[in-house]
């Protein structure tokens, strides 16, 4: 009711806010202070013989680090979960960010600098790969966006796709009248112009071993030893595979970029899975050897 | 023979366009030529890629143009002649043109598209338009994988293990140790269960008595001992005993009076990790190889109370203790030596000026003053350790082990100067010692006429300082009258007997027993083997600074010093005394053992003594 009040009132000029900067940093500098809380817990407390995990701090500073590990988690429910109310996904988001790097300083004050070859250790270098991977992810967040959006321009990916199938289409049309040899070079462009694949092809930019590149190189054989008429139709072959080529490298870059954007949730997710296992064992094996 | 050109496609709905054309010639060509009677726009095929022409009847001949094959039922070949009544397939590419025989003799050739495979791609690029994405590295599968491993790997098999349904070679619940054992326990780093013996409960004091106890038989201790070593142990066992019955620590120790300190109760309590264990104070698994630490030598020592902390006011908490309350080294009681008492061994202040009975009639000054006749008699003596005025060594000998000194025997440290030689008839005779009964039975066979005892086989079996019961030389005197005397000249006044020792005439003639006790401090110790407790800053011995035998008068006199003596030394800053030593408790009362200093490691003579931690220090 309070928006049909404001009909006709000026709007006033919402500037886009992002997670990380969600509300002024609020949950920014509650991180902070749950650091420094749990600092001040390390410094001030002596524990003997020396910090660990076994102290009254080390137990108090594991049971806050695991709880914020277990509701850290939980934004892979939060999200799927569409919700109304205050807890917006993206305060949850931003929680997650800073709440995420708040617990690799309370879950190293827990283990209060002692590593071994155990599965407590274990648990502690999942728990730093998975926020090492978090930050990788909000880095890439940062800067990739802007590079994605100038690679795309005003098309979509869809449109880039039928951009590569029309060009097929051409292509195939114009070789009928080429002649065998002529015809495989071409069906090389046809045939192993590969966009996506595997993870590393993807990250890379997939651009070895492309169909469409060696068919433009082969190209220029094939003029050496063409008639007039053929040359005609080289030339407005190479021009299709020119076209070809520019499509194929943007549609990679756009690949390629999406892959950095997404390659991190390939550590993440799975190392946090790996991480409450090892957390499971962590602390059952720690009752158990009581 | 007339060739029909039969195409077939696809409407979107699913429903099939057919054409026939009928073609003019009667050799029709293949290929992606426009001048070819069957085309095929297809790059895989060659602009004329074969010609087809009648071979008789009903078969076709198909004949490559050029040097590309096509297919025939699944072989490759340029050319072939078939049957048309079979109905052959030919592979053109991603064309198939089936003959069969049609209408009139006509023959049929079927053009369709090879269907496509399910997944192939046109540019890499699905039918969908959705980029093909790598299978293996699926997030799910990683993830899923990852866990079940590590929740097997690390949870299930050492758990299996720790239940005993695996009898593997690798200790897989190793993985669950926090740090590594300390140097003593190495042998039990690969069995956790040595020590861990239940789950979800803290290691309990009869595990670690299981080989530590110290209030067994010599035999168990010993089997314990042996049974360690064969385990892999290095390390000498150390055997200990309870400071007091758990319960009574528990009800000793103070509430604590901090915050932290409750916290750490209240955790404890709800951890189910029961204080005063042996395991609160020594502390495993505390070290850190990785940060290139050693192991520690043994478990580290962590105090969970100071001796203060408890016996500041622990009468209030133990209603039944003779302890007196220690708050501070400054507080501390005086001595309270233990001495014969009506009611058995008694504690008694030094504050009371306890007196000591004995048995000897002599004082100290008596021997150490050095004009006295001991004196003199020790510097005629010469060179047999002896030749100047007598010190308390010529009396008193250490120990050979340990910080105190062996009890004084009659015969090694006063005989020298008091003869037990006896001139008889027959010669020299030494007087046995110890034994008044045996002396006057021996004086009575010297001397003739036997003795009150001799033929009763029961003599030798009386108390040591009586002569029989109700048989005395007074009711009984020696038959001969030289032993008569001889006997009364022992122990009457004046003689051997008499110099040193009380005599008893009643009931019966005998000798008070003499009580030479080796310690009187019961609850503690006093170090002699310590350098600064023996000799003074001239390297002379110090004795007198606590003791003062050389000017005590009586017999009874109680040598020992008072508390304040102690605390001239102990407790004291360096700036007041060159000989301030620390106060800590344990100086004189070790935790397991308080009548025992706590053992430190042995210390070349001369170098500084080893300060134990600050944890361990009271305030003065």
């Amino acid at each position: 009711m309070a928006a049909s009040e404001k009909t006709g009132e000026r709007s006033t000029v919402v500037q886009h806010e992002g997670f990380l900067r969600h509300r002024g940093f609020r949950w920014a500098w509650r991180a902070l202070a749950l650091c420094l809380i749990a600092g001040a817990g390390y410094l001030l407390i002596d524990v003997q013989p020396r910090p660990n995990g076994g102290s009254v701090f080390g137990y108090a500073a594991g049971t806050v680090a695991a709880g914020l590990v277990l509701w850290l988690t939980l934004l892979g429910l939060r999200k799927r979960a569409i919700t109304s109310g205050q807890w917006s996904l993206k305060a949850w988001v931003s929680a997650h960010v800073y709440l995420g790097i708040a617990v690799l300083v309370i879950a190293t004050l827990h283990a209060g600098f002692q590593f071994g070859w155990n599965v407590h250790t274990l648990a502690y270098a999942l728990m730093v790969l998975v926020v090492v991977s978090g930050l990788f992810g909000i880095t890439v967040y940062a800067i990739l966006p802007r590079y994605l959006s100038r690679n795309r321009g005003e098309t979509t990916q869809k449109q880039m796709l039928e951009t590569l199938k029309a060009l097929d289409r051409q292509i195939t049309e114009a070789a009928q009248p080429l002649s065998e040899e002529q015809a495989s070079v071409v069906r090389l462009s046809l045939d192993e112009s590969r966009v996506g694949g595997g993870l590393w092809r993807r990250l890379s930019g997939g651009r070895g071993g492309c169909g469409n590149r060696k068919a433009l190189k082969r190209l220029t054989g094939l003029r050496r030893r063409s008639t007039d008429v053929q040359l005609q139709m080289l030339d407005r072959m190479e021009g299709l595979l020119q076209r070809k080529a520019a499509a194929l490298s943007q549609v990679r870059r756009h690949l390629q970029i999406r892959a950095w954007l997404s390659v991190w949730l390939s550590v993440h997710v799975p190392a946090t899975i790996a991480l409450l296992a090892a957390l499971v064992a962590h602390i059952f094996s720690v009752f158990i050897y009581w | 023979m007339t060739f029909v050109l039969r195409q077939i496609t696809r409407r979107v709905s699913g429903a099939e366009i057919v054409r026939e054309n009928v073609l003019t010639t009667e050799a029709p060509r293949i290929g992606r030529g426009a001048d070819c009677e069957i085309r095929l726009p297809d790059l895989a095929v060659s602009l004329h890629h074969a010609t087809l022409t009648e071979a008789g009847s009903g078969k076709v001949e198909v004949t490559s143009a050029g040097r590309e094959p096509f297919g025939v039922d699944g072989r490759f070949v340029n050319h072939i002649v078939v049957d048309v009544a079979k109905v052959p397939r030919l592979v053109f590419g991603d064309h198939v043109l089936t003959l069969s025989s049609g209408e009139g003799g006509r023959t049929l050739v079927t053009l369709t598209l090879a269907e496509p495979a399910e997944g192939d791609l046109i540019s890499g690029v699905a039918a969908g338009g959705v980029i093909a994405k790598a299978r293996v590295f699926g997030r799910r599968r990683i993830a899923w994988t990852l866990g079940l491993g590590i929740a097997a790997l690390c949870l299930l098999w050492p758990l299996a293990a720790f239940y005993g349904h695996l009898n593997a070679r690798i200790d897989a619940d190793q993985q669950w140790s926090t740090g590594p054992l300390s140097t003593a326990h190495a042998f039990l780093e690969a069995d956790c269960q040595s020590c861990h013996q239940e789950a979800f409960v803290a290691v309990k004091d009869t595990t670690c008595k299981t080989c530590h106890g110290g209030d067994r038989t010599p035999q168990a201790m010993q089997a314990s001992a042996a049974s360690v070593r064969r385990a892999g142990s290095t390390d000498t066992l150390s055997f200990v005993k309870d400071h007091a019955p758990r319960q009574r620590i528990l009800w000793g120790a103070p509430p604590p009076d901090h915050f932290g300190g409750q916290a750490t109760a209240w955790f404890r309590r709800a951890f189910n990790l029961p204080e005063q264990r042996c395991a609160s104070c020594h502390v495993e698994h505390v070290g850190n190889p990785v940060a290139g630490r050693a192991a520690e030598p043994e478990p580290t020592l962590m105090p969970t109370q100071t001796c203060v902390q408890c016996h500041a006011g622990m009468s209030h908490r133990l209603t039944d203790t003779d302890l007196v309350d220690t708050p501070s080294w400054v507080r501390h009681p005086n001595l309270r030596p233990t001495l014969p008492g009506p009611n058995g061994p008694t504690r008694v202040s030094m504050n009371d000026r306890p007196r000591e009975a004995s048995g000897l009639t002599f004082p100290h000054r008596l021997h150490l003053s050095p004009g006295g006749g001991p004196a003199r008699m020790a510097q005629t003596l010469g060179g047999r350790g002896y030749g100047a005025a007598l010190t308390c060594a010529n009396c008193h000998r250490p120990e050979d082990k340990g910080g105190g000194f062996t009890a004084v025997q009659m015969e090694q440290d006063c005989g020298t100067c008091h003869s037990l030689d006896f001139a008889t008839p027959g010669g020299i005779r030494q007087l046995p010692h110890g034994e008044p009964a045996k002396v006057v039975a021996a004086l009575g066979g010297w001397l003739g006429g036997g003795g009150p005892f001799a033929g009763n086989p029961n003599a030798n079996r009386r108390r040591p300082g009586q002569i029989g019961e109700g048989s005395g030389p007074s009711s009984s005197p020696p038959v001969g009258a030289a032993s008569v005397t001889a006997v009364n000249g022992a122990f009457g006044s004046g003689g051997a007997c008499f110099d040193c020792h009380t005599v008893l005439r009643s009931p019966t003639l005998g000798i008070q027993r003499v009580r030479t006790p080796t310690t009187f401090l019961s609850r503690g110790a006093f170090d002699h083997s310590v350098k600064e407790h023996r000799l003074d800053r001239r390297g002379q011995p110090n004795c007198a600074q606590c003791h003062a035998a050389s000017t005590s008068d009586k017999s009874a006199d109680l040598l020992l010093p008072s508390i304040a003596t102690c605390a001239e030394c102990h407790g004291q800053t360096l700036a007041r005394t060159p000989a301030a030593a620390p106060a800590n408790c344990e100086t004189c009362h070790s935790f397991h053992a308080p009548s025992h200093p706590t053992p430190r490691p042995p210390r070349p003579e001369g170098a500084p003594r080893a300060a134990l931690p600050v944890r361990f220090q009271t305030t003065p």
